[in-house]
């Protein structure tokens, strides 16, 4: 159900609001030196996915859109910048949980419970959208309470992996200290890098693992394959 | 060791969680009814038994951080 245009600015500015509180919580964490670092990070790891995911026909975000208007604000690509931000959002409020109640722990374990605490969050943020028309999935899947199953995979191994290479491949560079609220300086551009370098090898692996449960679920599709009407071609024109 | 730049953290975690999940519930009331539900009343249970997990972490945290620096 598509509500007023003023519900969709309403959240998108909501969001922008959220952003700046999950910075300014970040950075009285882990200091602006680190928080800037997983910020440019999970952006640009975020902008890359979800436009590749909505010009796939995977999901679209035009229910608001008018022909002058497009539905939200500012844009990057495909996808509303709201969006990218709250992958952020998401992403930093679980970590920040994590590191409060698992100090100390393995990179796996803090990464696993980082993605589940983002999973469950998205577990009322999902079927909420969906409701209000914020965004449409588009592909055939098994769908519970209007969410593809695909969706809370990918949700899972995105914030999981991301997490994972962050503390794995990071964190040990930059050392414990890093992660203090006033670190010793370290090459941030370094560090950038090494993180880029990282997303090089961990976006086809998500890519292929999402593309894998995709294909898996498509037979088990329990919504009506008309209502898969995407302006973007999906892969091969396998369901549009 | 939690110092207070960690307690103060989780607390500005807490507000963006208590703005987002505050947005949601005021959007479910908007929607009437979620996808999957036959009610505002079963939405809401629903809504509500999803973010128990969230809220209870958040809880935990929180006490935590508190107890640490008090």
């Amino acid at each position: 159900m598509v509500l007023s245009p003023i519900f969709a600015l309403g959240i998108e500015v909501g969001f922008y609001v959220l952003f700046a509180i999950s910075l300014y919580a970040s950075s009285k964490r882990f200091g602006m030196q680190t928080t800037q670092l997983l910020l440019v990070g999970a952006t640009i790891w975020t902008i890359i996915i979800e436009n590749f995911i909505v010009l796939n026909g995977g999901y679209d975000y035009y229910a608001y859109s008018t022909g002058s208007f497009p539905g939200y604000m500012v844009w990057v690509g495909v996808v509303p910048l709201w969006i990218i931000l709250g992958w952020f959002v998401m992403t930093i409020c679980s970590y920040i949980l994590t590191d409060t109640l698992l100090p100390g722990r393995s990179p796996l374990t803090r990464s696993l419970m980082t993605a589940l605490i983002s999973l469950n969050i998205d577990l009322l943020l999902d079927p909420v959208a969906v409701a209000t028309g914020l965004w449409r999935w588009t592909h055939p899947s098994v769908y519970l309470i209007g969410v593809p199953l695909t969706n809370l995979i990918g949700w899972f191994l995105i914030v999981f992996v991301f997490i994972l290479g962050f503390e794995t491949r990071i964190v040990p560079q930059i050392g414990k200290a890093g992660l203090n609220p006033n670190p010793h300086g370290y090459d941030w551009w370094k560090m950038l890098a090494r993180f880029l370098r990282l997303f090089l090898i961990l976006l086809p692996a998500v890519v292929i693992a999402t593309f894998v449960v995709l294909v898996v679920l498509i037979p088990y599709n329990n919504l009506n394959v008309e209502s898969f009407g995407n302006v973007f071609p999906a892969p091969f024109s396998w369901w549009s | 060791m939690i110092g207070k730049p960690q307690t103060d953290a989780v607390k500005w975690v807490s507000i963006a969680m208590g703005f987002l999940l505050t947005m949601l519930i005021i959007s479910v009331v908007l929607a009437g009814v979620l996808v999957g539900f036959t009610s505002l009343a079963e939405s809401m249970l629903y809504a509500s038994a999803a973010i128990a997990p969230l809220a209870l972490l958040l809880f935990l945290a929180l006490r935590k951080t508190n107890k640490a620096t008090s």
